[in-house]
């Protein structure tokens, strides 16, 4: 397994910069190119997910994000504050299983399209970004809460068979759940 | 009946001015213009279009024109170039976009381009053996119309019990060319064709309820409660004798099977566990089911244990609905039995009860803790998360039990292509790291009798 974690400050920039670091990282697993972009759309929407829905009080809760490949799959977990209102949890529960109930991301992805095309006047989440997740990313999102209040949220995408990730990474100096790098 | 919407204002602007209109809904196509201004400007005049203000949004509609109708009191308006739902946007506030929605049409027709060319083809043999068979059954039905109904139903039963076994098999076969032409698919291509069929096959889908409700998931997600009741109950159930057997034959699949046989099995191992406990004071045997759904196996448990008073039992899942069914399946055992059991219901979804940190607390522990048709739903980090914290609410010697579907489910192609019911599959290495981290006197895995369903038995040290 290779395991990339990083903390990373709830700032647009940071975020947008974090594009570089997780194609590197991916490329670097032998994943193909396609895969490559796929994996880094995700993370890149989970971060900008964090930033928006995150609650930070101060500068000490930041973002963790990790970025794992095994032999048959791949995962990016994004962990953020969370807010004390319970509300959005469920919307975001419902929202997960509700996109986790078509065999083909497609067909929620063009009901969301309907959806939007339908423009919620209250101008929430249209839950876009998510679908898009699992359509183009081909990922299984899931989430949790643990018990220091981060909102965890993660994209499974399945490797095909005899993809050449698995294969640790040349540099083995990231061990799962070590803090790599502290951008924060 | 709805109440009728609200009026919203609107301004009207062509080559004769502005007007100020107050708007009325009429029907889902067009909507009353009233003038409250002035006087409304003549039978059929154009106007170059129409802004709405719903709540703080301003919405520009196209051309239109108004007409005069002698019953109504005030004008309709009729637009001319574009459809709008104003059903939506009188009593939703929403306004919805034809156009768009158009566009997504090409979107939708572009997937057929990615469909395999034997895909189509099993696709259109499936459909029309169907349509065969469908036509086959409404024909004998239909000769037996004008019979009185005790006649009709035993007709019908008669049907069932003769037809059955060919319908089946027709289905079976069908079941076997499914593999066969997606065995090289990867995860994609699999959705892509997924979705190609359904489309095809919607029409005999959305007749048998149990097909039916798998794909439309009226709750929002697959496997409700609902849908394991019409597994356990494995009967007929439709319209007609063609959408019967459609129904049932899911229902006779390995993977319901392997529903009603974790049914049986679960008492077994918790009687197992308690043997391990005994001798407890009444309520002192306590054990938790965690997504619960209609605890049928909870219900046999209460019903035939000769001491149920000995049992603390606690039923969590996330819908309020699963819970009532379950409640209402206790309920009844205890009326028959003229007893009282020892039940708490939680209504709590796991991937949020993790953050309680006084968890143990509130739901205190338990010597047997069972998880069945949830983790085929959680990805391994949350699978991993869920399976630590329910270990912990395991007294020091007892036992956590895991239900997941192996990743060779024979009925996993049905489930995806028909159903539209998809599981997160793991393989038994899958399912034991998930607690790989976790302190146990043991662990263990074992298969159900189709196969189809393993389960990570772990004991906690005592
Ligand atoms: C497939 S059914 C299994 C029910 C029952 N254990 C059985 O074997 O008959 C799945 C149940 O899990 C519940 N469920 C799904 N996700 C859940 C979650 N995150 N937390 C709690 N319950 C959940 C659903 O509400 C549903 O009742």
């Amino acid at each position: 397994m290779s395991e990339l974690t990083l903390r990373v400050t709830p700032d647009w920039d940071v975020v947008r910069g974090f594009w570089p670091v997780s194609t590197g990282f991916f490329a670097g697993q032998g994943l193909q190119e396609e895969t490559v972009y796929a994996l880094s759309m995700i993370a890149q929407e989970l971060l900008e997910n964090a930033v928006k829905y995150g609650h930070y009080p101060d500068d000490a809760h930041g973002i963790a994000v990790s970025l794992r490949v095994l032999k048959s799959e791949a995962t990016v977990e994004v962990k953020s504050p969370a807010g004390p209102d319970d509300a959005p949890l469920r919307r975001l529960d419902d929202t997960i299983q509700w996109i986790r109930g078509f065999q083909s991301p497609f067909e929620a992805y063009m009901e969301r399209l309907k959806a939007v095309a339908m423009s919620p006047p209250s101008g929430g989440a249209s839950g876009l970004g998510l679908v898009r997740i699992a359509y183009e990313g081909q990922a299984v999102l899931d989430f949790y809460i643990n018990p220091q209040y981060e909102l965890a949220v993660s994209a499974v995408h399945r490797l095909p068979d005899g993809s050449p990730a698995g294969i640790p990474a040349a540099k083995a100096d990231h061990q799962p759940g070590e803090l790599a790098v502290n951008r924060a | 009946m709805n109440a009728a919407p609200l009026p919203l204002p609107g301004t009207l602007f062509g080559r004769d001015g502005r007007f100020t209109v107050q708007l009325k809904f009429a029907t889902n196509a067009s909507v009353f213009a009233n003038f409250p201004t002035g006087t409304a400007p003549p039978d059929r005049s154009e106007f170059d279009g129409l802004v709405l203000e719903v709540e703080d949004r301003a919405y520009q509609l196209s051309r239109c024109r108004l007409e005069v109708e002698e019953a109504q009191v005030d004008p309709r308006l009729v637009f001319l170039d574009d459809v709008y739902d104003f059903s939506a946007l009188f009593r939703e506030h929403r306004m919805v976009d034809l156009r768009r929605v158009f566009h997504n049409v090409a979107l939708v027709i572009a997937q057929k381009d990615q469909v395999s060319p034997q895909f189509r083809d099993y696709t259109a043999n499936t459909v029309y053996d169907l349509s065969v068979y469908k036509r086959f059954f409404a024909d004998q039905e239909a000769m037996l119309r004008k019979e009185p109904a005790s006649v009709r139903e035993a007709a019908r039963g008669a049907l069932l019990r003769a037809q059955r076994t060919r319908f089946f098999d027709f289905m079976d076969r069908g079941l076997l060319g499914l593999r066969q032409v997606t065995a090289s698919f990867d995860d994609e291509e699999h959705k892509r064709h997924g979705y190609y069929f359904r489309r095809h096959v919607w029409e005999y889908i959305q007749g048998a309820p149990f097909l039916a409700r798998t794909n439309l998931k009226p709750r929002g997600y697959a496997g409700d409660s609902h849908m394991m009741e019409m597994i356990y109950e494995d009967a007929f159930k439709g319209n007609s004798v063609f959408s019967m057997l459609l129904h049932r034959h899911p229902l006779a699949s390995a993977a319901a099977r392997a529903v009603r046989n974790r049914r049986t099995m679960v008492p077994l191992v918790l009687r197992r566990v308690q043997r391990e406990f005994q001798p407890l004071p009444p309520r002192g045997f306590r054990f938790l089911s965690v997504a619960c759904g209609p605890a049928f196996e909870v219900c046999d448990l209460l019903a035939e244990e000769p001491e149920p008073e000995h049992f603390h039992c606690a039923l969590l899942d996330q819908d309020t609905e699963a819970l009532a069914t379950a409640r209402a399946g206790i309920q009844r055992v205890q009326r028959a039995r003229r007893r009282k059991f020892s039940v708490a219901y939680v209504n709590e979804s796991v991937r949020t009860m993790l953050k309680r940190a006084d968890q143990v607390d509130r739901l205190g522990r338990f010597h047997f803790v069972y998880s069945m048709g949830l983790f085929d739903y959680l990805t391994p980090p949350v699978a991993r998360a869920v399976a630590k914290r329910l270990l912990e609410l395991v007294v020091p010697g007892g036992t956590l039990l895991i239900g997941n579907y192996h990743v060779d489910n024979p009925t996993r192609r049905y489930m995806e292509y028909w159903m539209d019911w998809t599981l997160y599959y793991r393989t038994e290495a899958e399912l034991q790291a998930l607690l790989e981290d976790a302190e146990a006197a043991s662990a263990e895995l074992f298969f159900e009798d189709t196969g189809c369903q393993m389960f990570l038995q772990v004991r906690k040290p005592g």
